[in-house]
């Protein structure tokens, strides 16, 4: 039994290790042609959190809330153990304080928790006000899910930048070795299996790698500081989790030496060694490292007392221990300084967080000449989108569509846009285009915001429309031949067509737009060749 | 940006020459503040590799005999009218000896499946493989610089896997290949960024599929060679004749086979309906860019001159539009 303790703490770390790989290989995977074997939405749809707060926000039952129902079943009977054994974030901070006490058990004596603090109850605070906002329409889970702060985190800055890392240092090689043939061959298969064939770029990726830089930071702080204070989703399973089947029995312990109170890493043991099931996340520490044994998880029946089954720490074993447990740690026995206040270093760590979180993104990207039109002015959405003010609120911006855009059209949009639409995925039309054979940002999207359309349909949905500039369209304005956008149009029947004219004494063809063929895809204004402003460019329908 | 570096940099100058004011934490916040800044500044100021590279002279074309001008084969068989034709010629032999670093350059511009006749007909390309390696070709190299998303276009069109399993090595453009190429003055094209790869090449085999398109009338050969242009390659699109010319005259392709198997009519160069396609079931295969494309042209029912790049192709002397008075062997498989 006691072996079988120990051992269990070792499955919930691979399980924990487990969780991060799989939704690392699902993120890396969420690519043409999403080989995958799980879906990428895979994790939003286990997540209640997102589920509920967009269903409700949309007045829509999504098909994620049946997966999102079964894990708030398994909550009821175990406790938050989605959150110590699942959450590929929670498995992230705990590895950052299992290197932290590494490197500083070294130098420093371990300091003791204080009490459980109410700074646990800002998570409720905030799922609150999401909630509340959901009644009344608006969507304001996703700056704050943690699965989405994950997804998108390692989508628009960890990827792009070991990919990119990897192919610049593979190119580098390549170039400083003259292009050995099977280096040249290693390249070829990385960039096919493992890379990106031209590495993805978004903007706003340092924004967005704050937000996740800031909760690692915290972590530092407090141990899992973000899942105890401030997880919205933690919130939504702690609620459930009150009295679940799966509690801590300690009621044999006699000392209370304090030994789980300082490992618990969600702060869940009181001075009187009673716990808060809704904190614990059943990581089984207290069971487990028990020094006198005493601690354990049993199954209780809701009412009334008898054990049904459970875990069980080294049961009284090596009794030598019991005279010597106390010392490591100090003073065991007298209780801690009660719940207080806020202090003020904990005020300090919020208003950091606060600033971290409220920094603009005001990174613009060098260009030799500025075009007056950016590529995110369009405003146009991913093919299948929903109508604008239902897009943006049912958009939780985990950024699978843009991860697997082949093309990397599609971008976060920027706060310019309004706060409410920011990262809304926009086409950026001066960096891609709209694949005309291509339908896979409808098919990761875990909420229906952009619908999963087939080939055909996607290919007469309208995105957008272009019109042509007369002041910047090669024929128009210089009268010289071009036709770039005519080549590249993807529609069967060409929406761009030409007519012949004489332009500055030359017999041109002329080309104009057949609004009732162009599906706004933007090929064109990609690219056509004038710089920096082009000669056509893509505006959305309603603005035409 | 140039503010915070010297302010960096001039921090860290004062920690070295001693001065007693920079306390540890001042320096190692510089420090942090430089490492975070240079991170920044890696995605601004990577220098264009091709300026710094060298430049690649015209490719010369390796002198071949063939018993006849151009080579039609009619038939059923993609693979087979393209062993036939080539056979026609001479046989591969000689075009290809052995040890050779062949580049097989096919259409595989578009996001297309094969039957929209918007890209080369992967059996063309296994079939020209298979007889490069049998001639005795050391690697046989086949790319294109695509024009939709390249991962879709070699997958769906069909080449990547027909290439790969013939044995040739199939792989995508790396940017840092592409090197100015120097024409000869007076060209249109003066300096621009061609494909190190099919110009450094033994054999350069240029598979165009014939296709509809609406500046140039046809893209045919000449037309093909634009997919291993680096660079803005809209801006090719004025004055495009000349410079189609100026490319041919570069890349001097050893063999030109032409996939007619379907050609498109209309809509091209994408294409995109069936019902602009037509099964005219030709492979062209000859040693003269401008011929094969002259007699390509016919199959359209258009004059040979007409189409600009032909007319140009032979005013320069780069071969021969006159498609009665050549030497064109017609075989069946």
């Amino acid at each position: 039994m006691a072996v079988a303790v120990k051992h269990l703490l070792k499955v919930r770390r691979a399980v924990q290790c487990l969780s991060v790989f799989l939704l690392v290989y699902m993120i890396w995977n969420t690519r043409f042609p999403l080989s995958g074997f799980i879906n990428p939405e895979f994790y939003f749809l286990i997540d209640p959190f997102a589920m509920i707060v967009t269903s409700v926000a949309e007045r829509v039952l999504l098909s994620g809330l049946v997966y999102s129902a079964i894990v708030l079943a398994g909550t009821i009977i175990l406790g938050r153990a989605f959150c110590g054994w699942i959450c590929p974030l929670g498995a992230l901070l705990d590895f950052l304080s299992w290197l932290r006490s590494l490197i500083l058990g070294l130098f420093r004596k371990k300091e003791r928790e204080p009490a459980p603090l109410r700074l646990r109850y800002v998570k409720y605070a905030i799922l609150s006000a999401v909630f509340a906002l959901a009644v009344a329409g608006i969507q304001a889970a996703w700056p704050i899910d943690p699965i989405t702060i994950f997804v998108r985190t390692f989508s628009f800055t960890i990827h792009p930048f070991v990919s990119g890392s990897v192919d610049s240092g593979m190119v580098k090689l390549l170039e400083a070795s003259g292009y050995p043939e099977w280096l040249e061959s290693l390249y070829s298969w990385l960039r096919e299996w493992f890379l990106s064939l031209s590495t993805p770029r978004f903007t706003h990726s340092e924004t967005i790698v704050l937000f996740f830089v800031g909760i690692l930071i915290l972590s530092l702080v407090r141990r899992r500081f973000w899942c105890r204070h401030l997880c919205p989703l933690g919130a939504i399973l702690a609620l459930v989790s009150r009295r679940p089947l799966l509690r801590r029995d300690s009621d044999a312990c006699e000392t209370n030496c304090g030994v789980c109170r300082d490992l618990c890493r969600m702060n869940a043991i009181k001075p009187d060694n009673s716990y808060l099931p809704e904190e614990c996340v059943v990581c089984l520490d207290c069971a487990a490292l028990c020094p006198a044994g005493k601690s354990s998880f049993v199954f209780k029946k809701p009412w009334g007392q008898s054990n049904l089954l459970g875990v069980r720490s080294k049961a009284g074993c090596q009794s030598n221990i019991q005279g010597s447990e106390q010392q490591p740690w100090g003073q065991s026995k007298t209780a801690h300084k009660g719940e207080k206040g806020l202090h003020s270093r904990q005020q300090f760590i919020i208003m950091l967080w606060g600033l971290l979180t409220s920094i603009p993104a005001f990174a613009a990207r060098p260009e030799a000449r500025t075009p007056r039109r950016t590529g995110t002015q369009s405003g146009l959405r991913p093919p299948g989108a929903l109508p604008e003010e239902e897009f943006i609120q049912r958009c939780i911006r985990c950024g699978n569509c843009m991860k697997v855009c082949p093309t990397n059209v599609l971008q976060p949009a920027p706060l310019r846009r309004g706060p409410a639409g920011a990262w809304a995925p926009v086409m950026d039309v001066r960096l891609g285009y709209c694949e005309y054979n291509c339908n896979l940002c409808g098919s990761v999207c875990p909420t229906g915001a952009i619908r999963p359309l087939t080939l055909k349909q996607k290919q007469q949905f309208k995105i957008g429309i272009a019109i042509f500039d007369p002041n910047t369209c090669l024929p128009y304005a210089k009268g010289e031949d071009c036709l770039v956008c005519e080549e590249h149009c993807p529609v069967p029947d060409k929406a761009i067509k030409f007519r012949r004219a004489i332009v500055k004494g030359k017999i041109v063809k002329l080309p104009y737009v057949v609004a009732g063929l162009c599906i706004g895809c933007a090929i064109c204004e990609c690219r056509c060749p004038v710089e920096p402003d082009r000669g056509i460019i893509t505006i959305r329908t309603g603005d035409a | 940006m140039m503010r915070l570096l010297k302010n960096i940099s001039d921090r860290i100058t004062t920690r070295i020459s001693g001065s007693p004011a920079t306390s540890r934490r001042e320096f190692l916040g510089a420090l942090a503040a430089a490492l975070g800044a240079a991170a920044l500044a890696r995605s601004s100021v990577s220098p264009s590799r091709a300026e710094a590279a060298q430049k690649l002279p015209p490719r010369k074309k390796r002198a071949v005999k063939t018993p006849c001008d151009l080579a039609v084969a009619r038939g059923s068989s993609p693979a087979a009218m393209t062993r036939k034709a080539i056979e026609a010629l001479g046989g591969m032999g000689q075009f290809v000896r052995p040890g050779d670093t062949v580049v097989i350059k096919p259409n595989i511009g578009w996001n297309r499946t094969p039957e929209y006749a918007a890209t080369t007909n992967p059996e063309i390309v296994a079939a020209l493989v298979k007889l490069c390696l049998a001639a005795g070709a050391k690697r046989v190299k086949v790319f294109d610089r695509t024009c939709n998303e390249a991962g879709m276009c070699y997958a769906n069109s069909g080449i990547s896997d027909a290439a790969k399993k013939a044995g040739a090595s199939v792989f995508h453009v790396i940017d840092s290949k592409f090197l100015p190429g120097m024409f000869p003055a007076g060209s249109a094209m003066k300096s621009w960024p061609v494909y190190a790869d099919a110009v450094q090449c033994d054999c350069l085999i240029n598979v165009p599929v014939a296709k509809h398109h609406s500046r140039t009338g046809l893209t045919l050969s000449m037309k093909n060679l634009m997919g291993v242009c680096g660079g803005n390659r809209g801006m090719i699109h004025i004055n495009i004749d000349e410079k189609l010319a100026d490319l041919t005259g570069f890349f001097n392709p050893e063999l030109t086979v032409i996939d007619a198997y379907r050609i498109l009519l209309a809509h091209g160069p994408s294409g995109g309906r069936l019902r602009d396609v037509k099964p005219t079931k030709i492979v062209i295969a000859g040693t003269d860019p401008v011929l094969a494309d002259a007699y390509a042209a016919t199959l359209f029912g258009m004059k040979p001159r007409d189409v600009g790049a032909v007319r140009v192709g032979e005013e320069r002397g780069l071969g021969s539009a006159d498609i009665t008075r050549s030497k064109i062997r017609t075989v069946t498989a």
